[in-house]
């Protein structure tokens, strides 16, 4: 486990989750710290908990669940810590989207189906940068254009149904990056795209980090796309942190048993995408 | 989508000539006739061979039934509905004076049925499981379950007879023409406030489950977490993002409650003595009045029709997912 540093941004300490009073633990006592700047790759495989963690960390999870531990949210020296599990509503609703944002697997999912993205893009601009309504359709155009989108005006009349998934994902990054937040939280953002789009996406994130000094968590269950984009990597085992390290002693041998297989799990997806190039003529 | 349009158009034309046709073919073929009909039933009241004979001439009895109805076709083109058999009025004033109350009461009903039914299906649905919401669904279960004419027995008798808060017969008072405009809108208010609560009632039972179940599967969507998460609030994420979500599939069953509604009750409305389309109907039938029967007949089919095109256009226009080639 990682000491905890002086200038972290992002703690969640002791954390622990249950949907329902009586229902086994989704997260048990998980502790981890996000520096400024920093990316952390959380990694597991589905249903060990790390989605809940990503959701605990915004306060989406159900009313009904009962949480124990404290997340805070530091950010920089100029404003005040927040807590994010016992603030109330409204305070969590000023943290959202403006200091934590987030984006989801299901990029056209996660999309307004009956609203068109100018419109859902500049409700957002309006309400989180306070943008009157005669700039917000401008700055939404601008947006789209920011994270890489060619044809800004054609894809802000259309609705999410007409977007491939690669272009939707790059809306909801437009729509989280919108607030212009501290820390972006990432919920498996490639794993409903196919390879060549996955990583045009993971070079947006890259890229938007490098521009902004944005704190990403980032969720998923490959540890190839977790590699290509954090400095850290926590791995999550039935519902425990069990290993916390640098991406560079990743492939050091003291390693935990489940990092190890993940690793192993990558190399096999990469060398058997390499036959089957090999065997395509 | 204008090419849509004019398709779903020309579909309504053989829709609505089978209606038509169907209907005229029912009626004429049912026992009795409006020549015994209207002047009481034949042989009991002493109406004279003579008489019926010449009631039958009139009517056009006598002739071949594709006959009459290529003459009445002929005449409704020309939007010629004729005169009713029982009183000799024309067709059309007899229909717009029943049509006028039951055109407004649908409208209000609806109106005040969504009033209602948002706000209560919205509370149920963020508070799912809990007391409030069983209570809710338990109530609209039983008021669903209750006949409309049983409903309305037991609003006569306890609202109207009991409580005496309401009159339960008729649209309007006797003094009716005495009364300034705004005690006549008064009067006709009372006297439609029970009749309306029997359509209302069984309405808002029907609707509020089905809005709250919508509002549930739309609360679990992704796009509503993600709009929580960029820090829209509640508020916001609840009316322009669930609400339009929930309301898309309500316009299909509006298709359908619209004309329920505006067919009227014939039960409710002899109940009440109420004025409106479905005694004109059961008053009709019951006269034999072949031409009225036909009008209503005519305009129902194209109010069904019409509002079902108008639902599915703005079906179209609520949902692009649904724009059709």
């Amino acid at each position: 486990m990682s000491e905890r540093s002086a200038h972290s941004m992002f703690e969640v300490t002791d954390l622990s989750v249950r949907y329902a009073r009586g229902e086994a633990p989704v997260l048990r006592d998980v502790s981890l710290t996000i520096d400024r700047g920093e990316s952390i790759a959380l990694v597991g495989d589905s249903g060990c908990g790390k989605s809940t963690l990503a959701l605990a960390a915004i306060r989406l999870l159900p009313k009904t669940a009962c949480i124990r531990g404290s997340i805070v949210l530091r950010g920089d020296h100029r404003a005040m810590p927040v807590d994010i599990l016992g603030s109330d509503e409204r305070a969590i609703e000023r943290v959202r989207g403006r200091r934590i944002a987030m984006v989801f697997q299901d990029p056209i999912g996660s999309l307004n189906p009956v609203m068109r993205i100018e419109k859902q893009l500049a409700e957002v601009l309006r309400v989180v940068r306070g943008a009157s309504r005669s700039t917000a359709r401008r700055a939404a155009l601008e947006s789209l254009d920011r994270v890489g989108i060619a044809d800004p005006i054609r894809v802000g009349r259309a609705y999410p149904h007409e977007l491939s998934g690669g272009m939707a994902q790059r809306v909801a990054l437009a729509l989280a990056l919108a607030g212009e937040p501290e820390l972006l939280i990432a919920d498996e953002p490639t794993s409903a795209l196919d390879g060549i789009v996955q990583a045009q996406i993971v070079e947006l994130i890259r890229e938007t980090q490098r521009q902004t000094n944005l704190s990403l968590l980032l969720i998923t269950h490959d540890m190839a796309i977790a590699k290509s984009l954090a400095n850290r990597v926590c791995v999550i085992e039935a519902n425990r942190l069990v290993d916390d390290c640098p991406i560079d002693q990743l492939t050091a041998s003291n390693r935990h048993a489940a990092t190890e297989r993940l690793i192993q799990a990558a190399e096999f997806k990469r060398s058997a995408a390499i036959t089957l190039m090999e065997r395509t003529p | 989508m204008w090419h849509y349009i004019l398709k779903r158009i020309l579909l309504t034309i053989p829709t609505f000539v089978g209606i038509v046709l169907l209907t005229f073919l029912l009626i004429h073929q049912a026992p009795g006739s409006p020549a015994t009909g209207s002047a009481g039933g034949f042989g009991e009241s002493g109406v004279s061979a003579a008489d019926h004979a010449r009631l039958r001439a009139q009517f056009e009895l006598d002739a071949p039934i594709i006959v009459r109805f290529g003459h009445w076709m002929k005449r409704v083109v020309c939007f010629d509905f004729g005169q009713s058999f029982a009183d000799g009025r024309p067709v059309s004033q007899r229909i717009a004076e029943r049509l006028v109350p039951t055109l407004t009461l649908t409208f209000a009903i609806i109106a005040i049925a969504f009033a209602i039914v948002i706000p209560v299906a919205t509370y149920a649905a963020t508070h799912p499981g809990q007391l409030v919401d069983k209570i809710i669904l338990a109530a609209c279960v039983g008021f669903y379950a209750i006949p409309p004419y049983i409903l309305g027995m037991i609003l006569i008798l306890l609202v109207g007879v009991a409580l005496n808060w309401f009159p339960f017969a008729g649209l309007t008072s006797d003094d009716f023409a005495t009364l300034s405009t705004w005690q006549k809108f008064k009067d006709v208010i009372s006297h439609s406030a029970l009749i309306g609560s029997c359509f209302l009632i069984p309405l808002v039972a029907y609707l509020v489950p089905f809005v709250r179940a919508t509002m549930l599967s739309v609360l679990k969507e992704d796009f509503v977490r993600a709009a929580h998460a960029r820090g829209l609030s509640h508020r916001r994420v609840m009316l322009c993002h669930v609400l339009p979500n929930t309301l898309r599939p309500l316009l299909t069953v509006m298709g359908l409650i619209v004309p329920a509604v505006l067919g009227g009750s014939v039960v409710l409305e002899v109940m009440f003595s109420w004025p409106g389309m479905g005694r004109l109907l059961f008053e009709s039938i019951h006269d034999r009045d072949y031409p009225v029967i036909m009008g209503m007949t005519v305009l129902t089919a194209m109010i069904v029709l019409g509002v079902t095109l108008v639902v599915d256009l703005l079906y179209a226009w609520a949902d692009p997912r649904v724009r059709y080639v």
